[in-house]
């Protein structure tokens, strides 16, 4: 193991203090208020001030509130809304619809199609050009391939991919397919998501 | 459900305990997976091994802070795996910054026979920190602790990516010449 990554790992036993004091919630949000604009929150502070005294006080509890990497929606458009772009999808793929859907830091949406349980399509699309597949696995065939003017990386084995990706000049996006496709039907998929 | 309430579950080998855990702690584990694997799944593998060895581990302990106590466990597990991941060729580079950043403080090589104890280690640390102000140390702890991209460290504490860089850049090297000062060889 390389020296780096000793430290990294001895950095999980520092203190719990230091731990606790790095939450997310200690961190306030800095802003500038004119006595003007405070003037205007005035009744609405009152109203608090008065709850607070009937009900004895602020409850604080331990509950560290941790901005969740991962969030889930049951309407496309939500997610469109919380990711700030949409995402063009096919109602159905291979006679299953879309039901998981997901945006991870308000950045990447992420659907899957699934038969039951199993998914049968992930499409993820994601601002800027990192890859947003989260496939790591490592894939015999790599082919790059140009199709109407976007070059598309695809992985698989034994003729079959995988998983596609591809980028344009604002997003990343890329499909996983489960059991695999030919690139015909890559293509048509494509088509259906542009 | 307190954390005392929680752990009394636990002690009780009552296994409400893991619903309650999962209840309060699930998405807090859940970014310090993700902050290092990158990957729902392999995140949501973390968490649920979290919990596993949360009630295998009380009793016999007794946590003063649950949330850090399973914090630590999460990232010990993260980090597992992604090395595991790595030495497949299958994990991804999210970590390569962090740890060449690390690198700076204390070398790169891989030298068995110069294995660091890391409870050694992880007491200088905590002595390092205490010497640093409350802005800094958490700055720090948020880079390298939960493993926050320096983006996100800017937006926490509403500066520039470069402050950021550039106020991490110097604890490293304080944290070096500390590491030098109590005997380590860098």
């Amino acid at each position: 193991m390389k020296k780096s990554e000793q430290l990294l790992k001895a950095m999980t036993d520092i203190d719990d203090s230091f731990i606790q004091e790095a939450t997310v919630e200690t961190f306030k949000t800095k802003k500038n208020y004119s006595f003007a604009s405070l003037l205007k929150w005035s009744p609405a502070l009152a109203v608090v001030l008065v709850a607070v005294l009937i009900t004895g006080g602020i409850n604080k509890n331990n509950n560290l509130t941790i901005v969740n990497p991962q969030v889930n929606y049951e309407m496309l458009s939500e997610a469109e809304n919380a990711a700030g772009f949409p995402l063009g999808i096919p109602e159905e793929y291979n006679g299953t619809k879309y039901s998981d859907i997901v945006v991870i830091d308000e950045k990447v949406i992420r659907v899957t199609y699934k038969d039951g349980d199993k998914p049968v399509l992930i499409v993820t699309k994601g601002l800027g050009s990192d890859d947003v597949s989260g496939d790591y696995n490592s894939y015999p065939e790599i082919n790059q391939r140009e199709y109407k003017g976007f070059e598309i990386t695809t992985k698989g084995k034994d003729d079959k991919i995988y998983l596609a990706t591809w980028i344009t000049d604002r997003y990343s996006f890329a499909l996983s397919i489960p059991d695999g496709l030919d690139y015909l039907e890559l293509k048509s998929l494509f088509d259906e998501i542009h | 459900m307190e954390d005392f309430e929680i752990v009394e579950l636990y002690w009780d080998r009552n296994e409400d305990a893991i619903y309650y855990t999962d209840q309060k702690y699930n998405r807090y584990c859940n970014s310090i997976a993700y902050n290092i694997l990158f990957n729902a799944e392999d995140s949501r593998e973390c968490v649920n091994d979290t919990w596993l060895k949360a009630w295998d581990s009380m009793p016999p302990n007794r946590p003063e802070n649950l949330a850090t106590y399973l914090g630590k466990i999460t990232r010990n597990l993260a980090l597992n795996l992604y090395e595991k991941l790595t030495a497949m060729k299958r994990g991804g580079k999210q970590l390569d910054v962090p740890l060449e950043e690390l690198s700076e403080v204390i070398g790169e090589e891989s030298n068995v026979s110069k294995y660091i104890d890391q409870k050694v280690l992880s007491d200088c640390i905590n002595r390092f920190l205490k010497t640093l102000d409350k802005d800094t140390r958490k700055a720090f702890v948020r880079r390298y602790w939960y493993l926050d991209s320096v983006k996100d460290v800017a937006r926490m504490f509403s500066l520039k990516e470069n402050n950021v860089k550039v106020m991490l850049f110097r604890t490293r090297e304080k944290l070096r010449e500390f590491l030098i000062r109590e005997g380590y060889e860098l």
